[in-house]
């Protein structure tokens, strides 16, 4: 039928050479001709369309309808990628508009559904997201109008150029219309991440993921570490069912990584090989952010205006689980769902070793402790302090944490006293090895947290000492001590603050505001409690003490702005500015007749 | 010398570089949109699209180059404060930033085999070693590394292997720093620049597509300068100055790859491969409680200390003035002029404690010992051959050449041997020659004098070898004043003070014209008195164009702004309006479907939850209390205890029977 330039295999030849040299050749152009295979592939094209309109008496209209689209397409690619958006707009227009009345026939829905694809990223190319968005969501209702109505697996767009015998087989047409639409949802997540949709580009993220799974186009090692990202986002989202979901799915395809050889081809296995220790860290470390996400939330519903434990709240929140359990379960999970059968039953597997909902006992909270720990432990081994200096921090601050929750939820002061020590024992050696030079903000971090946890191991004796009858001396040194301590390391933090000359600043940066004027705050409040039989010593700690508060409130003065930022801290001081004095006029009264 | 700190913080210092417009511009006829004005360091850039009104965007910085400016100028004022501060022990990272074809190569590296067209590179090496060579009682050793980042993958350009890649480590006591990273001792400029060239080959070398990979990779090449001196309390300190050369990769890329570092918040553009998918899911997280296991960009771990850390850098902006490149050579100057806020805290890092410069020292000292042990330093010569002999058990007195001219260890090393020998020669002579001696006793004492001959010559290599060992070891250790001889070195160094007096000076001048500027306007009141009429409307017309000026560009200021206004209103008027429609239709709805007395219940129960942003129910029973503060059950009926039926009633009112009761 075609009559011009060799007939018709001629056509598919250069068809097929204006493919290759746009997507292989075109790899290799030089920075000075960026599009010079682009160019010439274009220049292919042009011929191929004026063959096919040359014979276009000859053949069925419908065939050369596709077939022009088809090349319409191809320009409209070939001149987007090239930059020239408006001629790319107007291929692929073209190419839209003559497949408009057969959109939902085989033989076109994937090109009509690629060419809406390639019309998202144009208009995102020209910052118009809005007008990307529309075509790439027109685009998705195709695809799922397409598959509720026919559902087999559609021509690909190359083979209306193709000799009949190299036609595909129904699995690959299948595969390629698949990843055309999986592309279809990426480029949706990252419309919505642009609108600011966060909620809708996660809920496409995971579909893509899902997706990825099922049609194995995937890296276990990728897929795994964009699994782990994901469960973060349900972190932050208070999601725990659907993050533990995601970090399960992510530890079980990645102890495939190595095993099973992906569909993919895969260039840098060694490379990828090398870095498998770290990506497993890494997974790890979302386990250990889920394992004190989880404890954290808890703490925040259970916990009173005090900071501790709610028994009331308590017995209601376990009232409500019962009830709940059942129903909650099944509802949220079959969107979700990662994977095929047998990586299903893997996931869910490694699901049942830790909960997903609120601890609200001890008991319960410390078996997702001990998890976490265990998590904390193999980060570590890859996470080292000689070479990894912040990311081992980062660890063990977060070990830190999860024996700070921890604590929340034991009844025994002794025993919280125990676990605070253990923080303790684990901070203070890494910031003793830091030089403060180079990690200046890590050992501001670690100066607050010793002087808080110090401070709250100094409340905790101070309440137990109360239930004695009398404070035996044992105590009172401990109290004394663990307040010295506590000072201490405030004081450390508040000397970072000052300029190589040693001078305190002025004005206070508005990041160490707060923490800066807590700890003067904190001071001020451990120089009251020390515990000295010395009435002179006693007036001193006092008079430290007023220094402090008197500071915090002059700031406050100073700065009006400031305030907000510690507002109970400076009416407690306020306070204590107007009641110290008084107290001490007291003390000295009382001090004076015996001298 | 110039620019010391004053309070310990200092200010990234920001240049901006233009180029001449190349001949291909010109022959394509585009306009100049870049107007420089070198005296002020003010930058203005006009938007060729813009309408006829439209005011062209001036940027200030430290100091402008214009497309006449030599490399020299460049260098001098404000590269050479730099690289003094580097050289007493101040961190100092100098990178060039632009578009691809705007010079960042030219103004790093130039072109080598002019004088006139060299780099900040080769001239910072110049100036470095003519510093050390004039320096009195200092030690130096100096130090080049040289580095690739390409796609996130680290590449030592002065390795063998090429295809290892390096890693970014941390050390609790220094800080990030590149395992395995190797350097090269240096002594003359010579040497360094064989370094850079090395570097410079593997780098095309090492990628098939050599354009593409450089406008793609950023180059660093690090230079470490360990200085010794005797201090005033009579002890030794170390300072160690680290020099970041950096080229980075063309600025359009790195907003087209974008992934990386900071995210433009403009950039709507949507990326095309999935193996992305990764930096669109972290982009979502929010990063304060969770992990996000995408590391930060190798390149701004590296350079952490020379932005907003323990360093002075210096950027140069490069930019093309033609047309075409408008939109580029903005964002340069937008992200330049946001890089003058970034604040470093430089400081001189005094004796730490891994320095090279002290283990070649210590290994010195050692070497030195080593040799004194084996007599081979002059002074000791005697004392330790005694010793020597004395061991040997032969208390036979020799006689030594007196000579303590310690004019070499060669010398030294091979007399003391020729003499061992020697004698060693004749004592076999004399056993021979002795004919008391039994022969079997001769024969022993023979062997023995044979064997100590051959643990002589041992002896004597190892000497030699230790003795190269000290001299390359000395020899890196570079000495001002020794090493080279430099008779003019006073009087350059003089006439480079004066060089940088002048440099200095005008700085300050470009300094106070931009203060100037700023209180034009004020002092034009105190200067107004005319000479005549004319003169006064002179002057007058010129305050008042200025004035114009600023009103034209204040006027557009406001109309960008109400321009911004409007859309704002305009997006808040149609929420308000689907907002009042929503609020209307539940209206209906309630009036309709709800009983009142429901409604108020409802009613009742509300109340706003500020920190959720939400309305919410109170709990119909109120929480708080325990559970013996439920509400009470409600009684029954009047007077009676519990629930009664009718004939109860009647039963208790007709009798007393104890079961109604």
């Amino acid at each position: 039928k075609m009559a011009a330039g060799g007939g018709w295999p001629a056509v598919c030849g250069k068809f097929r050479a204006a493919r290759t040299l746009s997507a292989v050749e075109s790899l290799k152009d030089p920075e000075t001709e960026p599009y010079r295979s682009k160019y010439s592939a274009r220049a292919l094209l042009q011929e191929v369309k004026q063959l096919l309109s040359a014979a276009e008496e000859g053949g069925e209209e419908r065939v050369l309808a596709v077939r022009q689209a088809v090349l319409e397409y191809e320009l409209g690619v070939n001149h987007t990628d090239t930059e020239e958006l408006s001629a790319g707009d107007e291929h692929l227009q073209r190419c839209t508009q003559l497949l408009e009345p057969h959109r939902l026939s085989p033989d076109c829905v994937s090109l009509y559904i690629q060419a809406q694809n390639n019309l998202g990223i144009l208009w995102s190319e020209r910052d118009d997201i809005e007008t990307a968005q529309t075509y790439l969501e027109s685009a998705e209702a195709l695809y799922n109008q397409y598959m509720k109505e026919d559902g087999n697996p559609p021509l690909d767009p190359s083979e209306h150029f193709m000799p009949e015998e190299e036609k595909l087989t129904d699995q690959e047409r299948s595969k390629r219309f698949e990843k055309a639409y999986t592309h279809t949802l990426y480029y949706l997540a990252q419309v919505y991440q642009h609108l600011d949709m966060i909620e809708k580009a996660a809920q496409y993220c995971h579909t893509t993921l899902k997706r990825q799974l099922e049609y194995c186009g995937y890296y276990p090692v990728e897929w795994a570490r964009n699994a782990a990202t994901l469960s973060q986002y349900y972190l932050s989202k208070e999601c725990f069912m659907e993050a533990r979901h995601c970090l399960a799915a992510a530890s079980v395809i990645f102890s495939q990584a190595g095993n099973v050889p992906s569909a993919e081809d895969i260039d840098e296995t060694e490379q990828e090989q090398h870095d498998l220790p770290e990506r497993k860290a890494e997974i790890a470390r979302c386990w250990i952010k889920y394992c004190l996400n989880l404890l954290q939330s808890a703490r925040k519903l259970l916990e009173d205006n005090i900071g501790e434990l709610d028994p009331d709240r308590q017995l209601e929140l376990k009232a409500q689980r019962k009830k709940e359990e059942d129903e909650k379960e099944k509802g949220r999970k079959k969107a979700v769902l990662f994977g095929t059968s047998d990586i299903c039953d893997s996931v869910l597997a490694m699901e049942e070793k830790v909960s997903s909902v609120y601890p609200l006992d001890f008991q319960e909270a410390r078996e997702i402790f001990l998890v976490g720990q265990n998590y904390v432990q193999e980060a570590k081994e890859f996470f080292q302090v000689d070479g990894y200096v912040t990311d081992h921090i980062e660890i063990v601050q977060d070990h830190s944490a999860l024996f700070k929750v921890l604590a929340f939820f034991e009844e025994d002061y002794e025993r919280r006293c125990k676990m605070h020590k253990r923080r303790i024992d684990m901070l203070e050696p890494i910031y003793a090895d830091l030089n403060p030079q180079y990690y200046l903000l890590i050992c501001r971090q670690l100066q607050c947290e010793l002087a808080d946890t110090y401070y709250e191991m100094m409340d905790l004796k101070v309440a137990i000492g109360n239930r004695l009858e009398k404070l035996d001396s044992h105590t009172v040194k401990k109290i004394n001590s663990l307040a010295q301590f506590a000072i201490k390391y405030y004081e450390l933090f508040l000397d970072s603050l000052r300029n190589p000359d040693k001078v305190f600043p002025e004005k206070l940066e508005e990041d160490v505001l707060r923490p800066a004027m807590v700890a003067k705050f904190h001071i001020a409040r451990l120089y009251g409690k020390l515990i000295t039989s010395d009435s002179k010593k006693q007036l001193e700690n006092m008079q430290t003490s007023l220094e402090y508060y008197t500071f915090l409130v002059d700031y406050c003065e100073k700065y009006p702005d400031a305030a907000p930022a510690v507002e109970t801290e400076l009416e407690l001081s306020k306070e204590m500015v107007t009641l110290l004095p008084a107290s001490m006029e007291r003390l000295r009264a009382k001090l004076s007749p015996c001298v | 010398m110039a620019g010391k700190p004053r309070s310990g913080c200092e200010a990234l210092r920001v240049v901006a570089r233009c180029r001449p417009m190349s001949r291909r511009e010109e022959a394509a006829g585009y306009e100049r949109v870049l107007e420089l004005d070198v005296k002020l360091g003010q930058v203005s850039i006009r938007n060729p699209r813009a309408a006829p009104g439209e005011l062209p965007k001036t940027f200030t910085f430290d100091a402008v180059y214009d497309a006449s400016s030599k490399q020299a100028d460049l260098y001098d004022e404000t590269v050479r404060p730099l690289i003094d501060s580097v050289l007493q022990g101040f961190n100092g990272t100098v990178f060039a930033y632009g578009q691809t074809g705007t010079g960042k190569t030219y103004t790093m590296q130039g072109a080598w085999a002019e004088p006139e067209k060299r780099g900040i590179i080769p001239s910072a090496f110049e100036h470095i070693f003519t510093h050390i060579s004039r320096s009195q009682n200092q030690q130096y050793l100096v130090r080049a590394s040289y580095l690739e980042i390409y796609q996130e993958e680290i590449r030592d350009l002065l390795a063998k292997d090429q295809s290892k890649k390096l890693e970014l480590k941390e050390n609790p006591e220094t800080g990030v720093y590149i395992k395995d990273l190797s350097s090269f001792v240096t002594k003359n400029v010579k040497e360094i620049e064989h370094v850079m060239n090395l570097g410079s080959q593997t780098r095309s070398v090492g990628s098939t597509n050599m354009n593409e990979h450089s406008s793609r990779s950023h180059a660093i090449f690090l230079i470490t300068i360990e200085c010794s001196e005797t201090g005033p309390d009579g002890e030794e300190h170390i300072r160690v100055g680290k020099l970041n050369l950096v080229d980075l990769a063309g600025s359009e890329r790195q907003s087209k790859m974008g992934a990386h570092g900071e995210r433009p918040k403009e950039a709507s553009k949507i990326n095309l491969s999935l193996s992305a998918l990764g930096n669109v899911i972290s982009a979502l997280v929010d990063g304060r409680s969770t992990h996000i296991p995408y590391r930060d960009s190798k390149l701004t771990r590296l350079l952490q200390d020379s932005l907003g850390g323990n360093a002075k850098t210096i950027m140069v902006a490069t930019l093309g003035p033609a047309s075409h490149s408008y939109d580029e050579s903005l964002s340069t100057l937008r992200f330049a002029n946001r890089a003058k806020n970034i604040k470093n805290k430089p400081r001189v890092n005094e004796d730490p404690k891994d320095t090279l410069l002290r283990e070649f020292q210590e290994e010195i000292v050692r070497l030195k010992a080593q040799l004194e042990r084996r007599g081979m330093l002059g002074k000791k010569r005697r004392r330790s051959s005694r010793r020597k002999k004395a061991m040997d058990g032969e208390g036979a007195v020799e006689n030594e050449g007196e000579d303590d001219n310690e004019d070499g260890l060669e010398k030294n090393m091979e007399n003391y041997l020729k003499e061992q020998k020697e004698r060693l020669e004749e004592e076999k002579a004399a056993i021979q020659d002795d004919h008391s001696l039994v022969s079997e006793e001769k024969q022993k004492l023979l062997q023995e004098k044979e064997k100590m001959i051959e643990d002589l010559r041992k002896e004597q290599e190892a000497t030699e070898l230790l003795a190269i060992k000290y001299k390359a070891m000395e020899s890196k250790l570079l000495i001002g004043g020794r090493t080279i001889v430099d008779h003019t070195n006073e009087q350059q160094k003089m006439l480079e003070l004066k060089r940088q007096e002048i440099n200095e000076q005008k700085r300050r001048e470009r300094e106070m014209q931009q203060e100037m500027l700023l209180r034009d306007e004020e002092t034009m009141e105190l200067r107004e008195t005319y000479t005549s009429l004319q003169q006064e409307v002179e002057i007058k017309t010129k305050k008042l164009k200025k004035l114009y000026a600023k009103l034209q560009a204040v006027k557009a200021e406001i109309q960008d702004q109400h321009d911004e206004y409007i859309r704002v209103r305009q997006d808040l008027e149609e929420a308000q309006n689907e907002q009042t429609r929503e609020l209307k239709l539940k209206y209906l709805i309630i009036e309709n479907f709800i009983p009142p007395e429901e409604k108020n219940k409802i009613m009742n129960r509300l109340y706003f939850d500020g920190d959720e942003d939400q309305w919410k129910f109170q709990p119909l029973v109120p929480t708080g209390g325990n559970s013996s503060q439920m509400k009470r059950r409600p009684t029954s009926a009047v007077g009676y205890k519990r629930p009664i039926s009718q004939y109860a009633r009647v039963a208790m009112a007709r009798r007393a029977h104890p079961r109604f009761r």
